[in-house]
């Protein structure tokens, strides 16, 4: 069932990511959809689901794009397994850690990428376009997040895995 | 316990250097199978997307069907006229042609696909379409809306292929003036903030006159645009830094954000819409 669960969520949130649309305010960033299910992912399951969805993830975002494959992966490999090393240290289910490690997590998986694309020289982008791009990955991560996490923790109490963990 | 746990993180890391370096074959291979497999669920969201879009723009336009009913009975008028007035210049330009040894037009065959995605990437601009190499859709065939040239193919699965948008910087057209026959190099120049999209002709004869409004086309050369296809109209235009040629902004003619059906382009002889007889004869 979780691992039912999980390509659900992984499914959905690739294919609402790629229908909502980007503006030049936030340096055409994509919403974060994908990013935010690793978030909530690594803040409430265990490290193996944690990867598990960050290797899915990553993948699915770099297959739907021209990125090379595995970039997304790695970024967040990396940042869901930060996050799952620092949860006990926060209050898991409380919006502000949402916005904040829903902003950090894009910002810092878009800066990774890009500097993967500039080092490849695959995008040749003028400077002022870069800085927007991480500003409105910070701000999209933080708006983005706490709204998926919100479905996903639904989704999770009508499958009854909340009550399952929380008995645990 | 610890010796387990190491194993783990050693086996991740390979796993994601793996998937970092595979070879460009295998990488397009996962992404095939990724875009395949969401193809049909990107497909029915955008298509209720732009089911629901259509269903708001009618109860929009209730009130203006008789003015709008009105004003394309006088377009289809004004159209037919001038089907009348090209199917004699057709003959015209038919009968020429066989005096002077021309093969006839190439064949263009349209593959028509529906837009299921956009890039969202924000890096390129790009579009994903829902027919692939099943259909015949291969990399660099040019893709073209009703109003002109979108894009061309730049990866293909099975079922779906990706678009490199003429709004992109990486995607450059050889390119002509059709009032002056100027060539020049059509690119790009990614994304404005009011959404419109803008390419710049470059490399354009600086002795040659290039106005605002000039509608510039492919010129068939480089190999992969067939020749004729509109691409826009100049906007503006300035000399270029060393003086030696002239640019020019065009405005791309098809509304690139708002696609929804286009057609790949399958030419039996790419980059070329005419040839010489003779010269198609002297090929092996």
């Amino acid at each position: 069932m979780n691992q039912l669960a999980l390509i659900f969520a992984l499914m959905v949130g690739a294919v609402i990511q790629a229908l909502v649309p980007t503006t030049g305010w936030t340096g055409w960033a994509p919403a974060p959809v994908l990013g935010a299910v690793v978030v909530h992912y690594a803040l409430v399951r265990p490290r193996g689901l944690v990867l598990e969805v960050a290797l899915l993830a990553g993948l699915i975002e770099d297959g739907l794009s021209q990125v090379p494959l595995g970039t997304s992966s790695f970024g967040y490999a990396v940042a869901g397994l930060v996050i799952e090393h620092f949860r006990d240290d926060v209050v898991v289910r409380q919006w502000t850690t949402h916005v904040v490690f829903g902003a950090l997590v894009n910002a810092a998986v878009t800066f990774f990428a890009m500097l993967m694309l500039l080092k490849d020289g695959l995008i040749e982008p003028p400077f002022l376009h870069l800085i927007l791009r991480l500003a409105g990955a910070l701000l999209l991560g933080a708006v983005v997040t706490p709204l998926v996490f919100a479905a996903l923790e639904h989704m999770d109490r009508t499958l009854g895995h909340v009550d399952a963990e929380a008995g645990a | 316990m610890r010796e387990r746990r190491f194993t783990i993180w050693v086996l991740l890391v390979l796993l994601l250097l793996v998937l970092l370096n595979l070879p460009a074959g295998r990488s397009l291979a996962i992404k095939n199978a990724v875009r395949s497999a969401l193809a049909p669920l990107q497909e029915s969201a955008s298509g209720g997307l732009a089911r629901l879009r259509e269903g708001w723009a009618t109860v929009r336009g209730l009130g203006g069907m008789a003015v709008e009913h009105q004003r394309m009975a006088v377009e289809v008028a004004r159209l037919q006229s001038e089907v009348r007035d090209l199917k004699s210049l057709e003959r015209e330009n038919e009968q020429l042609r066989a005096v002077l040894g021309f093969a006839s037009r190439a064949e263009r065959d349209l593959i028509p696909a529906e837009v299921i995605a956009r890039g969202r990437d924000g890096w390129w601009q790009t579009l994903r379409i829902n027919k692939g190499g099943a259909h015949g859709v291969a990399v660099n065939q040019a893709v073209i809306s009703v109003d002109g040239l979108v894009g061309k193919v730049i990866s293909v699965s099975a079922q779906t292929a990706d678009v490199l948008l003429v709004s992109d910087p990486t995607c450059q057209v050889s390119a002509q003036i059709l009032r002056s026959g100027a060539f020049g190099v059509v690119a790009g120049r990614g994304p404005q903030w009011d959404g419109t999209v803008i390419c710049r002709m470059d490399f354009i004869n600086k002795n040659i006159p290039v106005q605002p409004g000039d509608e510039v086309i492919t010129s068939g050369l480089g190999g992969i645009f067939p020749r004729g296809l509109l691409i826009g109209y100049v906007d503006r235009v300035t000399t270029d830094r060393s003086g030696l040629y002239q640019s020019a902004d065009v405005i791309s003619k098809a509304d690139l954000g708002t696609l929804q059906y286009v057609f790949a382009l399958r030419t039996a002889t790419p980059g070329a819409a005419y040839t010489r007889s003779g010269d198609a004869e002297a090929l092996p």
